[in-house]
């Protein structure tokens, strides 16, 4: 079977690279406001042939299987701004421009979701929601804030700014989920870059892919994958944020570029620093005498949980050149503190120095050009991340901020038996090219080839007893896609076909007790496949399926072990998923409302989880579980008359363990529901547009969450009036914004957790409670 | 209707009867609820309860509906009727459970440790529960822990040394913590300290021995061993999670075990047999007059876990022979232990009948209930309580195990 689909893949990818060598016509094009801001799902529509397209994050749209040159009559429109029609000759190497002025009449939506239409061709049946940040700019917030409002995504923190977090999405979640940056993987960016601090304001949209994803990421994305886009290169502008609040909370974002249409040439600046001391008030901390005894619940402001990171990427390059339509070089630094308050998962042991820092270098290139119907888009890049967990102070704290010395002799530290300043050095290498053709204005072939290697070397600067990965270690990892996408002459139906291989191969080096070097070659892989579907059933309705049998490889901790306590295992088998969306997507407009609802039936079919399955003192990740998550999203929106809004959004999940036999054991809780893991949750939003003229904008806007109580253990098991749960959250956020000068000037106002409720996301580890943000903004484009 | 009359009449009987035995002025013991149990379930996450069921004989064990959920991985470890679960986590935390006048189990007192305790013991009369923390790497002294078994609360933390030799890069990694009169055990295996855990002096048997008062009364200054006694004829004393590698008798003979097999968690194996050691009460040498040749008695097996049951027998599990590699009988891929009785004064090692071969990963102390021990039996397929005469070398087959494994079977009434 398998020998059968890699033939089928092998024939398929051959095809794609024979036809690689017809040629067509297009015409090109970029919509944008009078601020020169791209105008995302603008459409344009070509009077005369009756054909058209919308634009993608970028403002920017592509027409195919005109005849050139000649003249056409364009009708652009989009929500919100004064539809235009105009008359233009174009031939071949035409670059369209339309300006569209806003409606001042009308309201921005908040948030869009829907269909992204960045790669809208591409795309075409995945379930995709795409969240436009332009709206969310002048806000106190992160892209884990953001996400938390979309339907089927939950994330549950351990604190408050960059603390710990663990983000599911349909079910799936830690590393079953990948993280995108402009196509580049988040793992590249080392720790010190997450979801959890990268401000909002570098951010241009992002792209939620759920379940199935597209080759052009290369990605072994069991669950799905977030993307990430950051603002295009053919602007010119400067954004300034700060933003202060409770917990000492300072963020501050400084991005600017400059960008020479005419000589096609950008030069852009993207930093930002971050600092909370995440001092907030734990209402039930356990507390503990000297000696350890229990001494019952205090109130306690943490103490040891401050965290500060940076980022600054210079980015240059050019653009609009008979060699690259984009050829860039960017240099990232990065690097970040985090002090722990406590272990993941408990508070009862509490740290007042324990700390982790990372620093991550990177160089990113790259390259993008049209061949005539030929895209190429790829890159490569190169970085040095470092991670450091520091121990080095014997002392044992409790959570009325009291400590006690360990005895020196003991050389404890906080956390590990011996004091401990472990550094681990990754190198990484990652590359990725992306081809597509467009056969003709029906059928569009794509290949992908993707690359990523990591090496790894510890090194315990204090205690010379820890071998973690005292020789280097490496992984490297290959996907091979190719993609065939297609759509009917009238558009109604669009589909697609694709197929990845991934390869991983790699050494582990680990230490004997005779201090002999042992090396273990891994070598592995996978084929997975799928398909999109989508039927555009008339202007309101549409309706689209999707499936793909998906893969994640096994990440180096979980090969490689640590040295110590987690041995290698190189029979470790990736981790697998049937998964399947059918999703309805319908909207209207009656007089001066406006109508959108999506609903999405999901289902994830994951085989051979991979779980640390403990063996005496030690213990390897080995293939344990199998697990089933169905699931139904719905999405509301609707505003009236520009002025009101409001979004609703809620996602049931059943997720269950499939594995019927526990190491031979008939396994008690098959088919359960697995727990410790939200199943019902939702958003409520709600804004309110107060007053809006050409140049300023008062708008308010309150946002409620709700998360449905959950067991800590197994449903049916246990005394149900003594089960440990997770109490149900409800909570509500305020926001107050007010711009000028045609949003020069942007301030905000935000209230989080309002009602000072006490909340959980894990058992016991409260989080946050009221907290207030100001925000100023300077924002300038040209 | 009629039947329930008559076990009230019985059961006043025995209430008025034990009454008038009893010299305290409690006027009724609590009532028995059953036998209560270390629970853990299959699936992810393998949640541990304390559960307290009337009959594990002829109906299936099942915390459906019912038992006190734990966190993470724990080891139960009862002295008289209290049993303290202690996590091996990151919660660091050890909870005390007792039964209260109704036979309903509940929590006492509790503590967090500074590091995990991994090796428990407790004073003979029953009133201190002791723990001690072992570690993977680094040649640092050991924490022990002296707990007042009826508050649950620590009393006391000393520092003790045992045998770690910076050196040669060795540590101890403690196997039990026996009181025995005036002195304090504390058999070990010399690991390696750079985590890898190796046992390259394994062909030893090493016991340190303490003052008991020394350790009672210690100070803030660490406590050192008396003196350390060796003996050659056998390797390590004890299994790493296990507690019970040295027994008493009634007399006060000690007892300890020791295994040498690479899947029981030493490597390299080792070559001297695994077997039975005294200790004569009083004394604080080996008795080189006694040797019991496990190796010899099973036909090449060796102790994985034993534990005393009175008249001068032990229940063990036995390793059939050495397979599988590093710690492979602590996982379930071999299927190799057999339930033995010993006499450890006639010297004799019997099969304990009709017990099939089975795996089993821990195992707490035993108690004798009414005259029988039961033990969890996990074979490939199914997990069973056995009931277990140790006397008579026999075992019926109890109640099927609606989860993974019982880690130990505590009566906390009587």
């Amino acid at each position: 079977m398998n020998y059968l689909i890699k033939l089928c893949g092998g024939t398929f990818m051959l095809l794609l690279l024979i036809s690689t060598t017809i040629y067509a016509q297009e015409i090109k094009g970029r919509i944008q406001d009078e601020e020169g801001k791209p105008i995302a799902f603008a459409t344009v529509k070509i009077i005369e042939k009756n054909i058209g397209a919308i634009t993608n994050a970028d403002g920017l749209f592509k027409i195919e299987g005109l005849k050139l040159p000649a003249t056409y009559t364009f009708e652009v429109s989009s929500l919100g701004y004064l539809t235009i029609t105009n008359k233009k000759k174009i031939n071949s190497t035409s670059q369209l421009k339309f300006v569209l002025k806003e409606d001042v009449n009308q309201l921005q939506e908040v948030q869009i979701t829907g269909e992204s239409t960045a790669q809208q061709h591409q795309n075409a049946g995945y379930e995709v929601s795409t969240i436009a940040t332009d709206q969310l700019l002048n806000q106190s917030t992160d892209i884990n804030q953001i996400l938390k409002t979309t339907s089927g995504i939950n994330i549950r923190e351990t604190g408050g700014l960059g603390s710990g977090f663990s983000l599911s999405l349909n079910g799936l979640t830690g590393n079953q989920v990948r993280y995108y940056i402009d196509g580049v993987p988040m793992e590249s960016y080392g720790s010190a870059l997450t979801l959890n601090n990268y401000p909002v304001n570098l951010i241009e949209d992002i792209e939620i892919y759920k379940g199935v994803v597209p080759i052009n990421f290369g990605a072994d994305a069991l669950g799905g994958l977030i993307n990430i886009k950051t603002p295009n290169i053919h602007s010119t502008y400067f954004d300034a944020s700060y933003s202060l609040g409770s917990f000492n909370t300072h963020r501050v974002a400084l991005n600017g570029q400059f960008s020479d249409q005419e000589k096609g040439y950008f030069i852009s600046v993207q930093s930002f620093f971050n600092h909370s001391d995440n001092n907030y008030l734990m209402k039930k901390a356990p507390l503990y005498d000297s000696l350890g005894n229990s001494k019952g619940d205090i109130e306690a402001k943490r103490f040891n949980d401050q965290y500060s990171s940076a980022m600054i990427t210079a980015k240059t390059g050019v653009f609009n050149k008979s060699f690259a339509d984009e050829l860039s070089l960017s240099l990232t630094y990065a690097e970040n503190k985090n002090n722990i308050q406590h272990p993941p998962n408990t508070i009862n042991v509490v740290f007042g120095h324990l700390h982790e820092r990372s620093k991550t270098m990177l160089a990113n290139s790259r390259y993008k050009k049209a061949f005539g119907k030929l895209n190429v888009d790829a890159f490569v890049n190169g970085g040095l991340i470092q991670n450091s967990a520091i121990d080095t102070v014997g002392k044992i704290y409790r959570w009325d901020g009291s400590s006690i010395d360990r005895d020196p002799s003991t050389g404890k530290g906080e956390y590990y038996p011996q004091k401990s300043l472990l550094v681990i050095d990754d190198k990484v290498v990652r590359s990725n090219i992306n081809l597509s053709y467009d056969l003709n204005n029906n059928h569009t072939f794509a290949f992908n080839a993707g690359q990523n290697f990591l090496q790894r070397v510890g090194d315990d600067k204090v205690n010379p007893n820890n071998k973690t990965f005292r020789s280097p270690n490496h992984i490297n990892k290959t996907t091979l896609g190719g993609a065939w996408l297609a759509k009917t002459n009238n558009e109604k139906v669009e589909f697609s076909l694709f197929a990845k291989q991934y390869f991983y191969n790699g050494q582990i080096v680990i230490q004997d007790y005779e201090d002999n070097d042992i090396t273990t070659d891994i070598k592995n892989g996978g084929t997975g496949f799928g398909g999109t579907l989508t039927y555009h059933l008339n202007n309101h309705f549409d309706i689209k399926t999707s499936y793909e049998k998906a893969f994640r490889i096994p990440e180096a901790t979980e090969l490689l072990g640590d040295g110590i306590f987690i041995l290698p295992n190189p029979e470790l088998k990736p981790e697998k998923s049937h998964n399947a969306n059918l999703g309805l997507a319908y909207n209207n407009r009656f007089s001066n409302w406006f109508f959108k609802a999506n609903s999405n039936l999901f289902y994830r079919y994951s085989e051979d989880f991979i779980r640390f399955r403990p063996m005496g003192p030690q213990g390897t990740y080995e293939n344990i579980a199998n697990v089933r998550s169905m699931g139904l999203e719905l999405g509301l929106y609707t505003e009236y008359n520009r002025k009101f809004f409001v979004s609703a959004n809620l996602t049931y999940q059943d997720i269950t363990d499939q594995t019927a036999l526990d190491e031979g054991l008939p396994n008690v809780n098959y088919q359960s529901k697995v727990p410790n893991i939200p199943y019902l949750f939702g958003n409520l939003n709600l804004g309110y547009n107060i007053l809006q003229t050409s140049s300023k904008k008062l708008t308010t806007s309150w946002t409620s969450k709700y998360v449905h109580q959950f067991f800590l253990n197994w449903e049916s098991s246990g005394d149900p009036a003594e089960k440990l749960t997770i109490p149900t959250q409800f909570t509500h956020d305020l926001n107050i914004e007010y711009s000028f000068e045609q949003g020069k000037y942007n301030t905000t106002l935000t209230v989080s957790n309002i009602t000072d409720a006490e909340v959980y996301d894990n058992f016991k580890i409260q989080k946050p409670g009221r907290a207030f943000y100001l925000k100023f903004r300077y924002y300038f484009n040209r | 209707m009629k039947h329930n009359y008559f076990i009230g009449i019985i059961l006043l009987l025995v209430i008025t009867l034990t009454g008038c035995n009893d010299d305290s002025s409690t006027p009724t013991a609590p009532k028995d609820a059953g036998i209560t149990m270390g629970f853990k379930v299959t699936g992810t996450p393998e949640t541990e309860y304390v559960l307290t069921q009337k009959d594990i004989m002829n109906s299936e064990v099942t915390v459906s509906g019912t038992g006190l959920e734990t966190q993470g991985w724990n080891f139960f470890y009862q002295v008289g009727n209290t049993l303290f679960v202690s996590g091996y986590d990151e919660a660091k935390t050890c909870q005390s459970y007792t039964a209260d006048a109704n036979g309903t189990i509940q929590k006492g007192g509790s503590f967090v440790y500074d590091d995990p305790i991994q090796m428990f013991g407790h004073s003979s009369d029953n009133t201190l529960f002791f723990g001690l923390d072992n570690f993977y790497s680094g040649t640092s002294a050991k924490t022990l822990y002296i707990v007042d078994v009826s508050s649950g609360q620590i009393t006391k933390k000393v520092t003790v040394n045992i045998d770690e030799r910076a050196d040669e890069g060795l540590t101890a990694w403690a196997t039990a913590l026996v009181q025995n009169g005036d002195k304090f055990f504390i058999p070990y295996h010399l690991v390696t300290a750079d985590g890898n855990v190796g046992t390259p002096e394994v062909n030893t048997a090493y016991v340190a021995v303490y003052s008991y008062d020394a350790i009672i009364n210690a100070g803030s200054e660490a406590v050192s061993p008396e003196k350390i006694i060796t003996d050659t004829r056998t390797s390590h004393i004890g299994t790493n999670g296990h507690t019970s590698s040295i027994i008493r008798t009634e007399n006060g003979d000690l007892y300890s075990f020791s295994s040498g097999f690479e899947m029981a968690g030493v490597y390299p194996a080792a070559t001297v047999p695994s077997g039975i050691l005294k200790i004569n009460n009083g004394e604080t040498d080996f008795d080189d007059n006694y040797f019991l040749n496990i190796n010899e008695l099973t036909n090449g097996g060796a102790i994985f876990w034993f534990d005393y049951v009175g008249n001068n027998k032990a229940i063990a599990r036995v390793l059939t022979e050495d397979i599988g590699g590093p710690w492979a009988a602590y996982g379930r891929d071999v299927f190799n232990q057999k339930l033995v009785s010993i006499d450890l004064v006639a010297k004799t090692v019997t099969d304990v009948a009709d017990v099939p071969l089975h795996a089993k990963r821990y195992t707490s102390p035993v108690e004798k209930i009414n005259g029988k021990v039961y033990v969890s039996i996990e074979t490939a397929n199914d997990a069973y309580v056995y009931e277990v005469d140790v006397d008579n070398a026999t075992a019926t087959k109890g109640g099927k195990i609606v989860g993974k494994t019982i880690k130990g079977f505590f009566d906390l009434v009587n």
